[in-house]
């Protein structure tokens, strides 16, 4: 550890309401560490649907183990490591990031297929690996993408003199 | 139509299709949906809204109004905003029938 990592670890069952009340957790201290508002937006949208890929397709006919979620708050961004024991993902990688196309008829337009591309288009980067039976799923949004209204306040935060590598 | 939920979610997403569906069984040719108490809204609660826009068949219309910051951006990533008639608020809405 070099002393500049701050994190946190929060732990709930890969079910409703507990995953509900897990994710509320993680935001909750997300947001005391006073990341700029864009980015909390993003990192909401983006573990919700990673932590619902869980929920519903994991533990298909198994009893729902636990997730965990570790986030690592570095300078000039943060990670989160979100693990659980179910089924791997198909293919031993996540879905590509295409966006399910809306320019067609009323009836043919999808329901569904914008979880990845959300996560995909929010987040910086994805990893994703099976360690035995668990899966690893590393998510990782930069924090120096500044907006005008969070800008002068992030400028004065723990992150404005540091240059990720 | 006001939705009266903080959010629209994959918990909630069942529920908000089958209340939609009962509630505009009756309606008439246009359906405004006003999302401002929806702070949230994940790929479930979108599709749900989709479903419901669906289930009017080809002679009724979907619009929408107050788009909360975090609805906004889904909606925007996702170009459902080119899908739906978007309006700030349900005065605009109202507006935009007449003219």
């Amino acid at each position: 550890m070099t002393g500049t990592t701050d994190g946190f670890v929060v732990s709930f069952l890969a079910r409703e309401p507990d995953a509900n009340a897990g994710l509320a957790l993680v935001l909750h201290r997300i947001r005391e560490a006073n990341l700029i508002a864009d980015r909390q937006e993003d990192i909401q949208i983006a573990l919700t649907e990673a932590v619902n890929n869980i929920v519903e397709h994991a533990y298909v006919d198994r009893v729902p183990g636990h997730v965990i979620i570790r986030c690592a708050l570095l300078p000039g961004r943060v990670v989160f490591e979100i693990r659980d024991t179910g089924i791997a993902l198909p293919g031993g990688c996540p879905p590509g990031g295409a966006a399910p196309d809306v320019r067609v008829a009323k009836r043919q337009m999808p329901e569904g297929g914008f979880g990845w591309f959300l996560i995909r288009s929010l987040a910086q980067s994805i990893r994703y690996e099976r360690q035995r039976d668990t899966n690893c799923l590393k998510i990782g949004f930069d924090l120096n993408r500044l907006t005008t209204a969070d800008s002068q306040r992030a400028a004065k935060g723990p992150y404005s003199d540091q240059n990720p590598a | 139509m006001t939705v009266n939920a903080e959010r629209i979610d994959a918990a909630g997403a069942i529920r908000f299709k089958d209340d939609m569906r009962r509630e505009t069984s009756e309606a008439p040719g246009r359906v405004i949906l006003d999302l401002s108490s929806v702070a949230f809204i994940d790929s479930s609660g979108l599709g749900a809204i989709v479903a419901a826009m669906k289930q009017l068949g080809d002679d009724r219309k979907l619009d929408l109004v107050g788009l909360t910051p975090m609805v906004d951006k889904v909606f925007r990533l996702t170009r459902m905003d080119t899908v739906f008639d978007i309006y700030p608020s349900l005065e605009e809405a109202f507006a935009s029938s007449r003219g």
